[in-house]
C-alpha cells in the first residue's frame, strides 16, 4: 500500500482556505484510509470540522481509488456530481499524490490543494497499523521489514500522521 | 493501482534454492497481477515449473494483498518449511520476511514505484520511482499484460520533483 502523510495541521489547511470558497473533499478509500488520513469516515470528519467552522464544503466524494484517472474524471460527467465539480472553487483531495495528481489534471479550474505527502509503500497490520517498510529514498530511511510506525516517519520529515481532524473538539 | 513491477527471471528466483529445501508459495493477487508480473496464476506456474524441476513445493497460498499483514500473519503452511518464494511487490516481500524471519524469504519482481492507471487507453503509467527507476518515471505499461508502451496515451503531467 501506498503510504502517505499529511503535509499541514488543520490551522495551516484552512489557512490556505476562504470562506468564501466552495469546496469538496475528495477522497480515496484504498490506502490513505489504512493511513488514517482519508476514507469515507476522515473525509466527512474533516468536512463537519471545516462546516462548523465557518467553510462552504458543498461535497464530500468518495472514490474507490483515485489513482485510477478514468474514474476521477467521471465525476466531470456524471449526473450525480457533475454539477458540484463545476461549481468548486477548491478541492482538498484525501488522496496520495497519485490521485492528486489525477485530480489536478482533471479539474484545471478548481484550486487543488496539496495536502499529504507519498512516502513510500508499506504494510498494515491490525495489531501495528499501518507502517511504512520500504521508504522513497528522499526520506533518508532505509527498508525496514518491521516497518517505520508513521509518526515517527512524520515527526522526521516536518510532516503530520493521522487525520486532519479525528471527530473530537480539539483537531 | 498502486504499485509497479515486473518479473523476475526464474534463474533468478532460483538461484538460491536447493533441491532439499521445502518451499511454500504465497501470492498477492493486486498490484502484481494488473502488471501481469505476478498473482495466483504466476504462483500456480511457478510452483508447476519448480515440482517440474525437482524442487520440493509443500504449500501455494493465493491471498487478496501481502501488505495486509494479516493475511501473510495467518496463512497455514506446513511444518518445517525452509524457503517462502512471495508473488508480490517489494511491500509484499517486506510483509512476508516479517513473518519468516529465520528462514530464506525470495522474491520473484523488481518493484519500481508507484504509478497511475487509465482503464479507457489501457495502461499505467510510473509517476514516482525508486532511485534506480527514476529514469523511468513518465513511462507507461499497458494494463494485465505488463508490456512496456513506446506510446504514451495518459496526459497526466510528471509533477516537478517526482
Amino acid at each position: 500500500m501506498i503510504i502517505s502523510l499529511r503535509r499541514f495541521s488543520y490551522d495551516d489547511l484552512v489557512g490556505q482556505l476562504s470562506k468564501d470558497d466552495k469546496i469538496i473533499i475528495f477522497t480515496c478509500n484504498v490506502c490513505i484510509k489504512f493511513c488514517d488520513i482519508g476514507g469515507r469516515t476522515r473525509a466527512h470528519q474533516l468536512a463537519e470540522k471545516l462546516r462548523s467552522d465557518g467553510y462552504n464544503v458543498i461535497r464530500e466524494e468518495n472514490i474507490g481509488a483515485a489513482c485510477i484517472l478514468d474514474l476521477v474524471e467521471k465525476r466531470k460527467t456524471d449526473a450525480a456530481t457533475a454539477k458540484a465539480f463545476e461549481e468548486a472553487t477548491v478541492i482538498l483531495p484525501l488522496t496520495c499524490e497519485d490521485g492528486f495528481d489525477n485530480i489536478s489534471y482533471a479539474f484545471p479550474n478548481a484550486k487543488v490543494i496539496s495536502v499529504t505527502k507519498t512516502v513510500g509503500i508499506g504494510v498494515f497490520s491490525t495489531d501495528k497499523g499501518m507502517t511504512l517498510t520500504v521508504p522513497f529514498e528522499t526520506t533518508g530511511l532505509g527498508i525496514n521489514i518491521d516497518g517505520y510506525p508513521l509518526s515517527e516517519v512524520a515527526e522526521k520529515l516536518g510532516c503530520y500522521a493521522g487525520p486532519y481532524f479525528d471527530g473530537n473538539a480539539k483537531p | 493501482m498502486v504499485t509497479l513491477s515486473e518479473p523476475l527471471p526464474y534463474e533468478k528466483i532460483t538461484e538460491n534454492l536447493s533441491k532439499d529445501d521445502k518451499i511454500a508459495l504465497i501470492s498477492c493477487n493486486s498490484c502484481v497481477r494488473f502488471c501481469n508480473s505476478g498473482g495466483v496464476k504466476h504462483m500456480n506456474d511457478l510452483a508447476s515449473k519448480l515440482r517440474a524441476d525437482g524442487y520440493t513445493v509443500t504449500d501455494v497460498i493465493p491471498t487478496v494483498g501481502l501488505c495486509v499483514h494479516d493475511y501473510v500473519r495467518n496463512a497455514r503452511v506446513s511444518e518445517g518449511i525452509t524457503a517462502v518464494i512471495v508473488s508480490a511487490c517489494i511491500a509484499g516481500w517486506t510483509s512476508a520476511s516479517r513473518r519468516w524471519r529465520d528462514i530464506k524469504v525470495i522474491p520473484t519482481v523488481e518493484t519500481f514505484g508507484i504509478v497511475i492507471a487509465d482503464k479507457r487507453v489501457g495502461n499505467m503509467k510510473l509517476m514516482m520511482a525508486f532511485d534506480k527507476y527514476k529514469d523511468l518515471v513518465g513511462q507507461e505499461w499497458q494494463l494485465m499484460t505488463g508490456e512496456r508502451q513506446k506510446e504514451q496515451k495518459i496526459p497526466v503531467p510528471i509533477p516537478e520533483g517526482h
